[in-house]
């Protein structure tokens, strides 16, 4: 398109007047974007509020600052198969497996969009990208050289505020630095009185990007932050009452520093190196005690057209892993100290079958870790154009989760019981605990019905074997105790299967309507040389058969903006949580480019309820918010 | 592994997002024979790489022979990601092209061609922070030249076309091509000084 002549340009005929990116594009998987515009729109002030935009994830707020997400399935506290990335880099914490979404204090006026792929992802992303990968790419500092001032007050969320000041640097340079301040009130229980889930979470940074040359950029991006919050922790201990609920003060600080050189080759060419290095500190006095990761990681890609037919690229990474974790009653990790390392090379093909018709991807990626070992991770996808405005894709891919720290490692006592001599209920990391495994297959198909709406549907079965299990061991008698060890295996298997159906109406240029369906089914069972008494450490209770969405987006004159989302969520079997319907509406004025003024409410159709199981049980509240944007 | 990231690093989700190489509409493609047809923002974003090919600058824009021509897309709305694409690796007689989104209208100076988005109220705050900067300003519908906007693209017939304001081509300091004159639906104003 972009080599036609302009007088070419003039004859060719429009098919689509959407205002956004296609969505009928040409991927070979379930991919969403969200946009900045979304976002906005949205007027969600934390990330994981932002990925309810995303159709197909399960969103689920735990507590006022944990929240539970993942893809087709396997819902937890803290889900462990949905890979996540800020800017390249891994959040996705290889100590416990997932997110630590409380610290993910990104600054959202400064999110460029958030790119999330439904299902695996490891031929490009690597282990644990197994059910989605969720990539957050922040804007150049080239695009953001103004000063910006964004202020959040309201009922739960006190106050989100931010400063930055952005400007140029050189010729061809920027730099934007930043600091921002969150308060953010506590859930409420069941009864009504406060859940211990406060937080206070304070955050600078920058973000330089470089033109050095016609064809080389640089980026240096970086952020500390400090954090804390109360929690009570309910936890067992050596004697009457054998268990307690502490309340425990959760204190975090951590910070990383990213640069990134890319030069374009050409058109279809172009070599990239990034490393970076990523510091957290976590102190959970009652459980683990001080936690401390450090992660080191460089990887490089380089893109090649082999020939005209072929687009190729491949790629090399590192990363070494380093914690330390202190505590040692009721939880301990043995040892205390560990570093790991993870060896990544992958290549991958796109061919042209038949031009502008049928084109083969094909691609692997080979890792080493060293608590699994070697894993192959490839995937064939196949794309089908049948006609101006029709695509066709599938896909059959394997992905990993790789075992985390507390998969190999772990002593958790669950429970003291109140037997001569006390018996000590514990968990046992496995040392030969190996890779979670998926193989999916997935298909998808869009359409352009009409240059004002589409539609995109998403199926996949997924196979998944060597899932987390736990196995009673033998009891045997420690420092006069008797210890029941649960020994952490792999002897769980099942299956996912499910679709998402999206669409986007543009009926008028002034009003966008989204509607979005998903349906999962999901089922896990011991495998069948599993030891007795073994069971499967995966709860199919914690996801939603049914999960639905409305947006709408109406711009009225004199820059008033009225936006309205409704969504439905089935509910969570076991342990019991109702399905619920709620509704966020927005009213936003902008007095002019670059100051926006918005009052938004949050889950009004319910005074409290419940998303997602917790213990106590929390429930999220109705709440209302004044949002200032200001750029200058 | 972390491969994804912003910029070109973002590369890899383009491939899957566009899985056909650099262009938003590869089906489209020059070499679609008979009755080509694409998105209207993938036509735009080619008409922008276009016009940078065929607009003069005043002396002095430009700091040196290789400074990068700065594209920008103005106003809240996702066109940049389809402009940059559409760019990717590509050159305007020599000069690399930068995509640029500033989000305050102080920041919008050094722009060499504005893709102006939005209503009318926004679009005129944008013109206004324009007025004295040497850059062509590109917008949607024959209201755009009314409120100062220099290019105004226009659907005749499923098709994306263009007016121009030839003297507010002209009071930018701008010359603008023939080529380009004579492909427009209308050119107001004075007779433009073509090259």
């Amino acid at each position: 398109m972009a080599d036609l002549d302009i007088e070419e340009l003039g004859r060719i005929r429009i098919t689509s007047v959407s205002r956004r990116p296609e969505p009928a594009s040409h991927a070979t998987a379930a991919v969403f974007v969200i946009t900045r515009e979304d976002i906005r729109r949205s007027g969600a002030s934390s990330l994981p509020e932002a990925l309810r935009l995303a159709p197909g994830l399960q969103v689920a707020r735990v507590t006022a600052r944990d929240w539970s997400i993942t893809a087709r399935g396997f819902a937890e506290q803290s889900p462990n198969k949905l890979l996540v990335l800020v800017d390249g880099r891994a959040i996705y914490s290889p100590l416990f497996a997932g997110t630590f979404w409380d610290v993910q204090d990104v600054v959202m006026e400064d999110v460029d969009r958030i790119e999330v792929i439904l299902g695996p992802g490891a031929t490009l992303w690597g282990s644990n990208a197994v059910n989605g990968v969720i990539n957050v790419i922040t804007r150049s500092a080239a695009d953001t050289r103004s000063r910006l001032l964004a202020v959040h007050a309201g009922t739960a969320e006190h106050l989100n505020a931010t400063a930055r000041y952005g400007t140029a640097l050189g010729a061809g340079g920027a730099l934007r630095v930043y600091g921002s301040f969150l308060d953010r009130a506590p859930s409420h229980l069941a009864g009504g009185e406060l859940g211990e889930d406060d937080w206070q979470q304070g955050q600078g940074g920058f973000r330089a990007d470089l033109d050095a040359g016609s064809r080389d950029r640089l980026t240096f991006q970086g952020d500390l932050y400090a954090a804390s919050g109360s929690q009570d922790v309910r936890g067992a201990v050596l004697g009457p009452p054998f268990t307690r609920v502490v309340d425990d003060e959760l204190d975090t600080h951590g910070g990383n520093l990213l640069a990134r050189w890319s030069r374009s080759l050409g058109e279809a060419s172009d070599l990239q190196v990034q490393a970076y290095y990523d510091r957290s500190i976590r102190k959970l006095p009652s459980s683990y005690g001080r936690i401390a990761v450090d992660i080191a990681d460089i990887d490089m890609q380089y893109r090649l057209p082999l020939s005209r037919r072929h687009d190729f690229v491949w790629g090399l990474g590192y990363r070494i892993n380093s914690d330390t974790v202190s505590g040692t009653f009721p939880t301990a990790l043995v040892p205390g100290a560990r570093t790991t390392h993870l060896v990544t090379g992958f290549a991958q093909d796109e061919i042209e079958l038949s031009p502008e018709r049928w084109y083969l991807t094909l691609g692997a990626k080979l890792e080493h870790n060293d608590l699994s070992g070697l894993e192959l991770q490839p995937n064939v996808r196949v794309l089908w154009l049948p006609a101006a405005g029709h695509t066709v894709w599938s896909a059959v891919s394997r992905a990993v989760r790789i075992p985390s720290r507390l998969d190999a490692d772990v002593r958790f006592v669950t429970q003291v019981l109140p037997t001569s001599p006390l018996t000590i209920v514990r968990v046992d990391g496995n040392e030969d605990f190996e890779s979670e495994e998926l193989v999916s297959l997935e298909g998808g198909y869009r359409v352009l019905v009409h240059p004002t709406l589409s539609a995109d549907l998403s199926l996949y079965y997924g196979w998944y074997d060597r899932i987390r299990s736990i196995t009673p061991l033998p009891p045997f008698v420690q420092d006069g105790n008797v210890v029941q060890p649960l020994r952490v295996d792999n002897d769980a298997r099942g299956h996912a299967y499910g679709g998402t159906v999206a669409a986007t109406w543009q009926p008028h240029p002034a009003l966008r309507l989204q509607g979005s369906y998903t349906l999962l089914k999901m089922a896990i069972q011991p495998t069948d040389d599993a030891p007795p008494g073994s069971f499967p450490n995966v709860n199919p209770g914690y996801n939603p058969e049914h999960q639905a969405a409305l947006r709408s987006s109406l711009n009225l004159p004199r820059g008033l903006e009225v936006d309205l989302a409704l969504r439905y969520v089935g509910v969570l079997p076991q342990p019991r949580v109702p399905g619920y319907a709620e509704a966020d509406a927005r009213l936003g004025w902008s007095a002019r480019p670059g100051l926006t003024f918005s009052l938004v409410g949050r889950d009004l159709l319910h005074a409290q309820h419940p998303e997602f199981w917790s213990q106590p049980q929390r429930e999220i509240q109705r709440r209302g918010e004044l949002q200032l944007e200001w750029r200058f | 592994m972390a491969l994804l990231s912003p910029g070109p690093g973002t590369l890899l989700v383009a491939r899957w997002l566009v899985a056909l190489g650099c262009t938003a509409a590869p089906v489209f493609t020059a070499r679609a024979q008979t009755s080509p047809a694409a998105p209207e923002q993938a036509v735009k974003a080619a008409y922008l790489l276009n016009f940078t090919r065929y607009v003069d600058w005043p002396a002095g824009t430009f700091a040196d022979a290789d400074a990068p021509v700065n594209l920008c897309v103005l106003g809240e709305n996702s066109f940049g990601g389809v402009v940059r694409q559409s760019v990717q690796g590509r050159r305007s007689r020599g000069r690399p092209i930068r995509v640029l989104e500033p989000d305050a209208p102080a920041q919008a100076g050094d722009c060499h061609i504005a893709f102006v988005a939005g209503g009318s109220r926004e679009a005129r705050a944008w013109l206004a922070a324009l007025r004295h900067s040497p850059t062509l300003t590109v917008g949607d519908g024959p209201e755009f030249l009314g409120i100062g906007g220099m290019v105004a693209f226009v659907l005749v017939h499923e098709t994306l076309r263009f007016e121009i304001d030839a003297d507010a081509v002209r009071r930018a300091g701008l010359q603008i091509s023939s080529r380009v004159l004579a492909l427009a639906m209308s050119v107001s104003g004075g007779p433009p000084e073509a090259r």
